[in-house]
């Protein structure tokens, strides 16, 4: 009969792959047996460290790569040390409450490129890395305007990293922020991560990880820019401003002002600045922006792109240093509206003036023309220095309009 | 228990399913990538072209399927242009469809080999896939539209989620100029949505055993319509997302996009594994919609009572298929050559069966179940 | 009475025969002698070695020999001797002066002295025989050639109470037992319908246990009953010992782990089934009803869901599906997140069950597999307890062994957590047989989980859904009303709508009859009201 036979040759069929299966289940890691990489640091290393080379993806080194060397400073998870539920300790292994130790294991080596060192890596520890929970990278200031071309490829390639992880740079060495121990946290690498993120929640930073990173570096109308960090004290980190780039290298760095000005130039909202303003009647006032607008325009004159860039902000007084002045008619806000427009429209010519002179366009002025002038687009820019030139001779004219409208809860 | 093929139960609903869940498929991973090459930001518009193109391309099956509303295509092709042609194209359609079932299952396990299961042979994983699709390949034609009627909302319900979960991360300045700077290969890019949504050609096995025959028309053209909306949804996030130019560089972007996408601020990081799971499931109904229209025209070449023996006999030479292609481009490059080849089959058959049916009136439908 | 010695030397010495064989095959022997030695002494050939066959002989009117024959175990005593002998021993008045030939004798005893509800005459052997087990009394009567078969059954039961697997909070307190008398009144109780019909007849030859099959003419289906007739007489067996034999006789998969008949203690479950245009069946010495045909969706309702109001049955309905989910998926997701693919878990977290993984022995799959299996021991183990150490064992079982075992280091406390809510899942589930069901398809997706990740998860669940989607019970698809879609049947599947919305009978069963309900039944008492008394209410 046909039936019994096709059902049991399919039977026979799978009986026998399964039996293959016996020979393992592959993949199965189990989560404790992995070397967490929660976070990186990647420094320039001198040639002289040459020798802590581990050869452990190469003979001899071939010329090309001979004085690059970088050092990488991971920083893995340990697990036993960080505790499952509120403060009580976990199950065997692991001191529990020995809150000296930091629940994170800190390793350093050399390689001649990104996927090299991180052999090396693998052969000084025991659990085979994986790089899923990858959160921060930090890399130095001397690396970044060398040029990030490979650790980028590297980082593209392998399916384990997410484009949500954060790349910063750090102007003082990059290892130094895997040592970083603030109290509030248990482990750093997500203190780092969670300053990021909430400074991006509160207004303080534009959300760009490395995904948004590849994004604009991959697009000929603009260029693409990293934060910039340092350390201030033994644990305190600082967001110093934001580094821009150019064709993957770094070009030079704002103020963290001047972030909140790329926040208004872009748009971006929930808005986070606070802005010190002298106004001549009135004395010193703070105003704090709670939103914000932009809309800019492009248009070709003369065979020549033009931007106009128009910024509306809405903010609130939150702060009068001269107790004698009274802040109590429309007249006077609208006072510290005009100070406050004034301000951020220098800052903003500011920040573009310097821009267009390194030649990098992150507030991306080449996708609008993309966008909208197509044609001309098409016709002019065959490859994206083409428009960098075309960025730093391009007229920028911009208006800036305020709005302040709450004074808090005290009345004059 | 009746084992024969009943007639005359599928209803329309059913008949979009059947067609939806077989075109979005392995497709969906790797196309915006040659969207992006094909016309930079004009992305979604070629996509839209080649929905419409996909639309017109299943109209003659439908037509002369309606004319010969309960038999197979075997047999009213037969009538109508003779039987030996009618083996010809027959025998190539069957040969064709059983290299797209192993060059789909190749290119899966290759995605799941890269991205959930590194060190686990990619042999295994396209066994298990196969073992699969053979088991349920096995049903008659009732219980397999079950299984899409059944699998339709798992697919579309959690890729609508992931596809809005990631419009946050969406610039609209990425999708201007909506014509793309430099529209190269807009046809060739039309003709990859084509080959993409040639699986249709499943509506030429339905026909025979709808509920309503004369909805034929009316069915392909909701279900290219609500596939290529799926379809265009995705090549327009994704581009809205990364932009053209990363997307040219990416090798699966609609996993980028599913990874990069998030529900609320905070919560719900890595929407990624509910995409692995909905995306194994659109495999699935795709694979077996490849693989039942092989084992239907042979069935009905040989005129077999059903074709459970032939869907275990042919596990084997759908694997051997599968390993065939030595690397990532050999196989990607081999599949966009059968796809060209299966569209002047699935769209220049049935439109020669129409041409020559109108030509001769008088041959219409008999009554005869298929 | 003999002594034991006695019935041991007749034992050896006797020919250990069943009765069937001492009648001459393809013959029925009929017991037409009108004289009632020979009638008796047949009758003793055949049912003499038990020795609670009781032969009264007694004079009818005085005058004429008799014999009443019956096992004393199966009949009620005292309506033999008020409703047989007492009637027969005396004249009625009507007769009193009367020639009666003898061979009307029994006719006439049936109509006019007899006072006994059932009663018919036989001379077939066999039936004779069968009579006789099942507790009625034949009354032999010298001179005439037919005998007379008295219904005198009387069998001791339990009393009615609670059904002890389906309770439910609000709803009728009366469950099955195991008489089929009273299981037909506590239905007929229910559907005072004409329109009820009930067939009765035994199945099983040594058991002979009587089967009824119930339905309601003009609203089931005429083929389900015809298939239902077709099984039931196709089974030949020895015994019937419980419903679920007959289950297992009938179901259209047996080799699928999913029940395609549902068994109930509720009559007005049964009831309310039959309403729908189902097909149930009882079993004589059975407290569960069949019910026919059967749909998935059927395993997550109770009766509560539609003696309550529709938006709190819908809520506990979704919850109770959720419930039946995770009973099934649970550990199978949690062993392939954290053996395959832990970058699904947020990072803090990730980090955290690491440590709490850290002192852990064995992979996380082995773990859930030893815990599993534990648990069902312990639930095997607490089902034949008595109640009182039943109950406290189940808290000691969880809490301290559970705490123990994390304490010892044997498993990670994460690990109890999913154990427990996969129990409790399963015990959501208001249908035990389905409840069994995925609890025995875990292991198989555990197992999956633990070679292939969650790619091996999704290959399982589309291995079990698909078996599900070509189920049929009794020509209905096991998966219907979502495939194939009805809009009539989602609105009582996944949540209950409310009672005016669902005005047709189920479309799947294909009922004769299809409204259930008026078209104008309105939703509130107020409708009704604001609209004037001008509104005609159709019937």
């Amino acid at each position: 009969m046909k039936r019994p036979v096709s059902k049991w040759l399919l039977c026979l069929l799978m009986f026998c792959t399964s039996i293959v299966c016996l020979t393992g289940c592959w993949d199965r890691q189990e989560i404790e047996s992995r070397a967490l990489i929660l976070g990186m640091a990647i420094d320039e290393a001198p040639p002289s460290e040459q020798n802590s080379d581990a050869h452990s993806t190469h003979l001899s080194t071939p010329p090309s790569v001979k004085n690059k060397l970088i050092r990488l400073t991971a920083q893995i998870a340990v697990p036993g040390r960080v505790p499952l539920g509120p403060g009580t300790g976990g199950t065997g292994g692991g001191g529990a409450g020995d809150s000296a130790s930091m629940p994170v294991w800190v390793v350093q080596v050399v390689g001649h490129t990104l996927d090299d060192a991180l052999n090396n890596l693998q052969q000084e520890i025991a659990d085979p890395k994986t790089l899923i929970h990858l959160r921060i990278i930090i890399v130095s200031e001397a690396i970044a305007r060398q040029g990030l071309d490979d650790i980028n490829d590297y980082l593209r390639r392998n399916p384990e990293v997410r484009r949500s992880t954060w790349l910063l740079v750090s102007d003082v060495e990059a290892a130094k922020f895997m040592n970083v121990a603030p109290p509030l946290e248990r482990v750093p690498t997500l203190y780092l991560l969670g300053m990021i993120e909430k400074s991006t929640e509160m207004g303080k930073f534009p959300g760009d990880d490395i995904g948004q990173y590849w994004s604009d570096q991959s697009k000929w109308g603009q260029n693409a820019f990293l934060p910039h960090i340092s350390i201030r004290g033994e644990n305190n980190i600082l967001i110093r401003g934001l580094a821009y780039f150019r064709d993957n290298r770094m070009i030079g760095a704002t103020k963290p002002i001047e972030i909140g000005v790329y926040m208004a130039i872009k748009g971006m909202d929930p808005a986070g600045y606070s802005a010190l303003l002298q106004v001549p009647p009135l004395g010193i006032v703070m105003t704090s922006t709670m939103a914000r607008e932009s809309k800019i325009n492009v248009k070709i004159r003369d065979g020549k792109p033009a931007a106009t860039l128009k910024i509306h902000l809405e903010a609130r007084l939150v702060e009068k240093e001269a107790e004698h002045v009274k802040v109590s008619s429309p007249e006077s806000l609208r006072l510290v509206e005009e100070r406050l427009s004034s301000i951020v429209k220098e800052s903003a010519e500011n920040l573009l003036t310097r821009l267009q002179k390194d030649k990098s366009d992150i507030v991306g002025f080449g996708e609008y023309v993309r966008a909208y002038k197509s044609s001309f687009w098409r016709n002019n820019i065959h490859e994206k220095s083409d428009w960098e030139d075309l960025f730093s001779r391009m007229p920028i004219e911009v208006v800036v309009d305020s709005s302040v409208r709450r004074i808090g809860l005290k009345n004059d | 228990m009746n084992r024969s093929t009943p007639t005359g139960q599928i209803t329309p609903l059913q008949t979009q399913a059947i067609v939806i869940s077989s075109i979005v498929g392995i497709g969906v991973l790797t196309f915006p990538t040659y969207m992006a090459q094909a016309a930079d930001s004009g992305g979604p518009l070629v996509t839209l072209l080649g929905i419409v193109f996909s639309c017109i391309s299943l109209i003659p099956l439908s037509l002369v399927g309606r004319r010969f509303p309960k038999e197979n295509i075997v047999v009213y092709s037969g009538k109508l242009i003779g039987k030996w042609p009618t083996l010809l194209f027959c025998f190539t359609l069957i040969l064709m469809f059983l290299l797209v079932t192993g060059g789909i299952v190749r290119e899966t396990a290759e995605a799941i080999s890269l991205i959930v299961l590194p060190r686990t042979p990619p042999e295994i994983t396209a066994i298990m896939l196969l073992s699969l699709t053979a088991l349920s390949a096995r049903r008659n034609i009732i219980k397999f539209s079950y299984i899409h009627t059944f699998y339709l909302p798992f697919i579309l319900v959690p890729g609508l989620i992931i596809l809005i979960g990631s419009l946050r991360n969406a610039d609209y300045l990425n999708l201007l100029p909506f014509t793309g700077i430099h529209p190269k290969n807009v046809i060739s890019g039309a003709l990859t949505i084509m080959g993409l949504f040639q699986v249709s050609f499943i509506l030429a096995m339905v026909i025979p055993h709808m509920s309503k025959p004369q909805k034929a028309l009316n069915c392909s053209f909701w279900s290219i319509a609500c596939a290529g909306a799926l379809y265009l949804f995705i090549v327009t996030a994704s581009t809205a997302v990364f932009g053209a130019e990363e997307m040219k560089e990416m090798v699966y972007p609609t996993l980028e996009l599913a990874r990069s996408s998030s529900i609320s601020v905070s919560g719900l990081q890595r929407v990624d594994g509910i995409f692995i799971i909905v995306w194994v499931l659109t495999v699935f109904t795709t694979l077996i919609s490849t693989y039942y229209i092989s084992l239907y025209l042979i069935g009905r070449i040989f005129d077999l009572q059903d074709h459970r023996m032939l869907a275990t006999f042919l596990i084997p030479f759908v694997f051997i298929v599968s390993l065939i292609p030595q690397d990532f481009f050999q196989l990607y490059d081999s599949m966009n050559l059968i796809s060209i080849v299966g569209l002047c089959l699935t769209f220049g058959y049935p439109l020669l069966l129409y041409i020559i049916s109108f030509i001769q009136k008088g041959v219409r439908g008999n009554e005869t179940t298929g | 009475m003999s002594s034991w010695k006695q019935i041991f030397e007749t034992y050896k010495a006797g020919k250990h025969e069943p009765v069937e064989s001492r009648m001459t095959p393809g013959t029925t022997v009929q017991l037409a002698s009108p004289s009632l030695e020979d009638k008796l002494e047949a009758i003793h050939s055949f049912l003499g070695e038990s020795d609670d066959l009781i032969v009264r002989r007694f004079r009818v009117f005085g005058e004429i020999e008799a014999a009443a024959i019956f096992m004393a175990s199966v009949v009620d005593h005292i309506l033999i001797h008020e409703a047989i002998l007492k009637p027969l021993m005396n004249i009625p008045p009507q007769l009193n002066f009367k020639v009666i030939d003898l061979k009307e004798l029994p006719d006439v005893l049936l109509k006019d002295c007899l006072l006994v509800t059932g009663g018919m005459k036989e001379t077939e052997a066999e039936k004779l025989l069968n009579s006789i087990m099942q507790g009625s009394t034949v009354l032999l009567i010298d001179g005439a050639p037919e005998s007379l078969v008295l219904q005198t059954r009387k069998i001791e039961k339990r009393g009615i109470e609670q059904p002890q697997t389906e309770q439910v909070i609000r709803g009728a307190r009366e469950g099955f037992v195991e008489v089929l008398e009273t299981n037909l009144s506590l239905l007929r109780g229910r559907l005072q319908s004409n329109d009820l019909r009930i067939k009765i007849s035994p199945i099983g030859r040594r058991t002979r246990s009587r089967v009824a099959v119930c339905y309601i003419e003009g609203i089931v289906n005429p083929q389900l009953v015809d298939e239902a007739l077709s099984r039931l007489s196709k089974i030949d067996t020895d015994a019937i010992i419980d419903a679920g034999y007959i289950e297992q006789f009938i179901e259209d998969h047996p080799m699928s782990p999913f029940p395609q008949i549902q068994s109930t203690e509720r009559p007005d479950k049964t009831a309310a089934a039959l309403i729908e245009g189902r097909v149930a069946i009882m079993v004589d010495n059975s407290p569960f009803a069949l019910i026919i045909p059967t749909v998935f969706a059927q395993f997550y309702q109770t009766l509560d869901d539609y003696t309550e109001r529709f938006m709190i049955a819908s809520l506990i309905r979704m919850v109770r599906l959720i419930a039946l989910i995770f009973s099934l998926i649970t550990p199978a997701l949690y062993v392939s997140v954290i053996s395959f693919n832990p970058e699904l878990l947020p990072t803090d977290f990730a980090v955290a069950v690491a440590g709490g993984r850290a002192g852990v022995p064995f992979p996380a799959f082995i773990e859930v597999l030893i815990i599993e299996v534990s648990m069902e021991v312990l639930r095997e183990a607490t089902i034949r307890l008595p109640q009182m150490i039943g109950g406290a064992l189940s808290i000691v079982g969880v809490l301290v062994i559970g705490q123990a075992a994390v304490s010892a280091g044997f498993c990670s406390p994460i690990t109890v957590v999913i154990v427990a809510l996969t129990t409790i899942g399963s015990f959501a589930t208001p249908a035990y047989n389905a409840a069994i069901a995925l609890r025995m398809l875990r292991f198989p997706l555990i197992f999956l989980a633990g070679t292939f990740g969650l790619y091996g998860v999704m290959i399982g669940l589309i291995l079990i859904v698909n078996h599900l989607l070509s189920l049929e019970s009794f020509g209905v698809p096991y998966v219907a009303p979502i495939v194939p879609g009805s809009w009539q049947g989602i609105k009582d599947s996944l949540m209950r709508g409310p009672l005016w919305w669902i005005p047709n009978r189920p479309s799947y069963l294909h009922p004769v009859n299809k409204r259930r309900q008026a078209k104008k039944t309105a939703k509130s008492p107020m409708d009704s009201a604001f609209k004037g008394p001008t509104r005609k209410e159709n019937p």
